[in-house]
């Protein structure tokens, strides 16, 4: 399954961008998991001056980040080692499957505290 | 002498935890502290496996799921009675007060280390509400979808810890009390602050039968 995770203030008319090139990405994400035996891949892609950070769990779930301004790279392993962690509480709900969506109010909004306190 | 006293020492902690004696929470910590463990973990997600599976079995259908989680229950409760009553040095309940107690005091402690206590007991002492501190056992990490959980009718949600309720009234049935056992507040469907309890209701006593005809 695909997760997506943004960061930052974004438009409505650059989501469907975002979109595009997160999905764009993924190839370059099933490249990278074969050369690195970490879970936390950096940085998988960039276009213009969008950049595209992966972290791919041990099942095999994808997060990706999309950011679009200069970050450091040591808040992004932080920020997904905390999302996986936020992640496995849900995944060991016994009705949830790959297929499931997550529509969980209170995991999105600590996905986004998670992203404001790494950064701000 | 000092043995002498060494030994009424001993027998006076045993009585006291001893079932059916004047303290069953005392009795059911002794015998949750003398059980053989599991990863409470590996409970929790078997058991979630197993609610889930039910469910697919019955293809949705969440009367039929709750009846064979009931089931279920109630032949696991009629084998634990055996467990139990081999473990601990029970002696026989004199009223439905005592085999509440006996049930929810010392038989839930002892097989899943449950903090519950009885409440709301009526006139004739026939009926008891057991609070939980917690279900974790078998609710940890669990939420329930909207498709389960939705409708007015209590019927139509998924009573995610019937198994447990099966298990009472399983094991009460195999010692003679027939009972009605079932959640009243399920914060798993309902409202998560009102915490769980269940209500276990004595209907009658059931008779020996033999089981060949005479």
């Amino acid at each position: 399954t695909r997760n997506g995770g943004s960061s930052g203030a974004k438009k409505d008319d650059a989501a469907h961008l975002h979109q595009f090139v997160m999905h764009a990405s993924l190839d370059f994400v099933d490249a990278r998991v074969w050369e690195t035996t970490n879970m936390h891949l950096r940085l998988v892609d960039k276009f213009n001056d969008l950049s595209v950070y992966a972290f791919v769990t041990a099942g095999g779930t994808r997060f990706l980040l999309l950011h679009d301004q200069r970050i450091e790279e040591s808040n992004i392993g932080v920020f997904f080692h905390d999302v996986h962690e936020l992640w496995l509480r849900v995944s060991m709900n016994p009705f949830h499957t790959k297929r499931t969506p997550i529509l969980d109010k209170t995991f999105d909004l600590r996905v986004r505290e998670c992203a404001k306190s790494h950064f701000p | 002498r000092e043995r002498a006293r060494a030994a009424r020492a001993a027998t006076m902690a045993a009585r006291s935890t001893r079932v059916g004696g004047r303290n069953p929470e005392l009795a059911g910590q002794a015998a949750w502290v003398a059980t053989e463990k599991v990863n409470a973990e590996l409970f929790t997600l078997t058991y979630g496996a197993l609610v889930r599976q039910v469910l697919h079995d019955c293809e949705d259908r969440v009367f039929e799921a709750n009846k064979k989680l009931d089931e279920m229950g109630h032949a696991m409760g009629c084998r634990l009675i055996e467990d139990f009553l081999a473990k601990t040095n029970a002696r026989k309940c004199l009223s439905f007060k005592e085999s509440a107690e006996t049930v929810a005091l010392v038989g839930f402690k002892m097989f899943l280390n449950l903090e519950c206590s009885l409440e709301n007991w009526n006139d004739d002492e026939t009926r008891c509400d057991v609070r939980f501190e917690h279900l974790d056992p078998f609710v940890a990490f669990v939420e329930v979808p909207d498709r389960y959980k939705s409708g007015d009718d209590e019927q139509s949600k998924l009573k995610y810890c019937q198994v447990l309720c099966g298990a009472a009234r399983g094991a009460l049935e195999s010692v003679g009390v027939r009972t009605e056992c079932h959640f009243v507040k399920d914060a798993l469907v309902g409202d998560p602050s009102e915490g769980f309890v269940m209500r276990l209701e004595f209907t009658e006593n059931v008779e020996d039968e033999y089981p060949f005809e005479d």
